[in-house]
């Protein structure tokens, strides 16, 4: 187990789940949430031929409010996951920022914005290797085209909102 | 990198639950330990790797089915394929019929040639590209001035550099060989009437206003101290190359005959290309053995190897550009690499590439294209504004399936060894960096037994060697 001790010394924090795991695989031991065939040590497989798609789940819109505190402005990938290296749309919606109440929840959402959205690597110091257009599909939702994402990391986003020639921007971040 | 919320850290655990608890005895399908190992003693499980190095093995292998080039209509045709490999192994389809695509990419050397740069016709600024997995490529060529694998392969064959031929000779090529016109014929359909050399010149192109040819002709007229006659009167202001001249010449609908006949060259090309595969790694073995909870499997990856796996998708941070089972993003970055003798200063890279792919008239979205509106042409709707989103310096990020067959490394070969490559990125010491340059780049505290460690890996994911029987210069 030479690189068990290797791999531990390397990254610490491995330890507990290394040893926790090799616990379990060499005493037979159970975890409520495996199947028989598992607990009784029993190789796993064959599974997905396909290497694992990687994207990031975002299953609820992500609400932002501008810098200047004016508007609220939500985003969402279409199909509800951001991909790794591929190709996807987003849908944006704008409102103007203000206190809710029970009649009112929020303002309504605004359809005569001017919107972008841009991603950015922080650490790597370059963004997105394509130009984004945005189109106002009805109903107040802008959809954003040809977003691309093409590493893993930490991703910066600006999404802008003009409306009667003033821009407001809001910020995001997400980790592929 | 953080945990990606999806089963797969489950499921991982799980893997190596069973592979460990296979290894410490438990019944299971994987074979025991040696018999001169006893059971429960020193395990043979050669590489059990962190619960993060298991999510990025699981999504980098195996390689996926290449995916069918929909702009392409003959991609997968085994007929297409064939002719495909006549072409490719053919020196008729070069200006002097001493060149062909194998000049550079020598099937017995693992589709590449040795060499620091290319060589044509004449030399080549950029090294060979490998050939390796090209179906699932994106873009083609160093700087990505081809948006398919088929209007990558016509590239060459009227580069003044590189075969330095035309498409009229293509079409007079196949249509003087009987065996290359059958087979053309069958997947194609009929040739045009090109034995009627007046409608038909035997040489003849529409030459582009980048075309190498006037690059050629400047720097003739530059080192013509010689007293020789180098024809650069020919090229200048207001002449039309001979090529061109000829292509004039002919008849419209001629000139779309012969095109087309060109086009489908490519498309044969492309269909051979894609077979070679890269694939059925030591590293490939390992995850397999992850899979279904196989330790003789797992053992495919030794030690050294696993520790620089571990480096590879940690502290080096190697995936951050050479992620996915083609352990390549398949776009660019300025990593900063040096200059080296006789490839160009400054080179453009990606910028000059965007600048062709938009002047190419051969395009996923071109009229020639098999699938022109369709979804294939996503990739080239978005790209940035000339001048915008690309500085100099700018490079394919390069697969590494089989790199350990294919230097020397980096778009001018600037390095001979894997060896040279990972030292270059860990201490950064000969890096070129300007502006541009990826901001992650930055010395790694890697000592050589990590380096060594690396580059164990990256020799673990070499597949299997092309096999000549298929892939090989064909006996007719």
């Amino acid at each position: 187990m030479g690189f068990v001790s290797s791999a531990i010394r390397r990254h610490p924090t491995l330890s507990l789940p290394f040893l926790a795991v090799l616990l379990l695989g060499c005493t037979g031991g159970e975890t409520p949430s495996e199947t028989p065939s598992q607990a009784a040590g029993v190789a796993v497989g064959p599974v997905e031929a396909r290497p694992d798609r990687h994207a990031l789940k975002v299953a609820e819109p992500r609400e932002l409010r501008t810098r200047d505190g004016l508007l609220v402005i939500s985003w969402s990938p279409v199909g509800g996951e951001v991909p790794v290296n591929e190709h996807f749309e987003a849908d944006v919606t704008v409102r103007r920022a203000g206190a809710s109440t029970a009649d009112a929840p929020s303002n309504p959402l605004l359809e005569d914005a001017e919107v972008s959205m841009t991603c950015f690597m922080p650490a790597h110091g370059h963004g997105m290797l394509r130009e984004p257009r945005t189109e106002h599909i009805g109903d107040g939702v802008y959809r954003v085209r040809g977003l691309l994402l093409h590493m893993g990391g930490e991703w910066s986003i600006s999404i802008s909102a003009s409306i009667d020639g003033l821009a407001s921007t809001a910020d995001d971040a997400i980790t592929l | 990198m953080s945990t990606p919320p999806s089963t797969i850290g489950a499921r991982s655990a799980a893997l190596v639950l069973g592979v460990l608890s296979t290894a410490c005895g438990g019944a299971g399908p994987s074979p025991g330990p040696p018999a001169d190992s006893p059971a429960g003693a020193e395990a043979p499980i050669a590489a059990p790797i962190s619960e993060a190095a298991i999510q990025a093995a699981l999504r980098m292998s195996p390689v996926p089915p290449g995916p069918e080039d929909p702009t392409n209509r003959v991609d997968v045709d085994p007929q297409a394929a064939a002719l495909g490999r006549l072409l490719f192994h053919s020196t008729a389809l070069s200006k002097d019929g001493d060149v062909s695509c194998a000049t550079c990419h020598l099937p017995e050397q693992s589709f590449v040639d040795g060499r620091a740069l290319a060589l044509g016709v004449l030399p080549l600024e950029r090294h060979t590209m490998p050939l390796w997995n090209l179906a699932h490529q994106r873009w083609f060529f160093w700087d990505g001035r081809a948006d398919s694998l088929w209007s990558q392969s016509l590239v060459p064959i009227e580069d003044p550099l590189e075969h330095a031929f035309t498409r009229a000779g293509v079409a007079h090529a196949i249509h003087d060989d009987p065996d290359l016109r059958r087979r053309y014929e069958e997947v194609f359909g009929a040739l045009p009437p090109l034995g009627d050399k007046l409608r038909f010149p035997a040489i003849a192109r529409p030459v582009p206003a980048n075309d190498r040819a006037h690059q050629l002709a400047d720097e003739h007229a530059r080192a013509n101290r010689d007293g020789q006659e180098h024809h650069t009167h020919l090229f200048g202001s207001g002449f039309r190359h001979p090529h061109q001249r000829a292509w004039d010449a002919m008849a419209p609908e001629d000139q779309e005959a012969v095109t087309q006949v060109f086009v489908h060259v490519g498309k044969a090309l492309a269909a051979f290309q894609r077979q070679i595969e890269s694939r059925d790694a030591p590293f490939d073995r390992f995850v397999e053995g992850l899979r279904e909870g196989d330790a003789a499997k797992v053992a495919s990856l030794d030690d050294s190897a696993a520790r620089g796996f571990e480096l590879f998708i940690g502290e080096a941070r190697c995936i951050s550009c050479h992620g996915g089972p083609l352990f390549t993003d398949l776009e660019f970055h300025d990593t900063g690499v040096p200059e080296v003798p006789g490839a160009p200063v400054d080179d453009p890279g990606r910028s000059r590439g965007l600048e062709a792919l938009r002047a190419s008239e051969f395009g996923v979205r071109s009229r020639w294209s098999d699938d022109p509106e369709g979804p294939a042409g996503v990739k080239v709707d978005f790209l940035p504004a000339a001048g915008h989103g690309h500085g100099p310096g700018e490079f394919k990020t390069p697969s590494l399936r089989s790199v350990v067959h294919t230097p020397p490394y980096m778009h001018n070969g600037a390095f001979a060894t894997l060896e040279e490559v990972v030292a270059f990125y860990a201490t950064r010491e000969t890096a070129r960096v300007t502006g541009t340059t990826e901001k992650i780049l930055v010395p790694l505290d890697l000592t050589e037994e990590d380096q060594a460690d690396l580059v164990a890996f990256l020799r673990a994911l070499t597949g299997s060697p092309p096999d000549l029987a298929r892939l090989g210069a064909p006996t007719r």
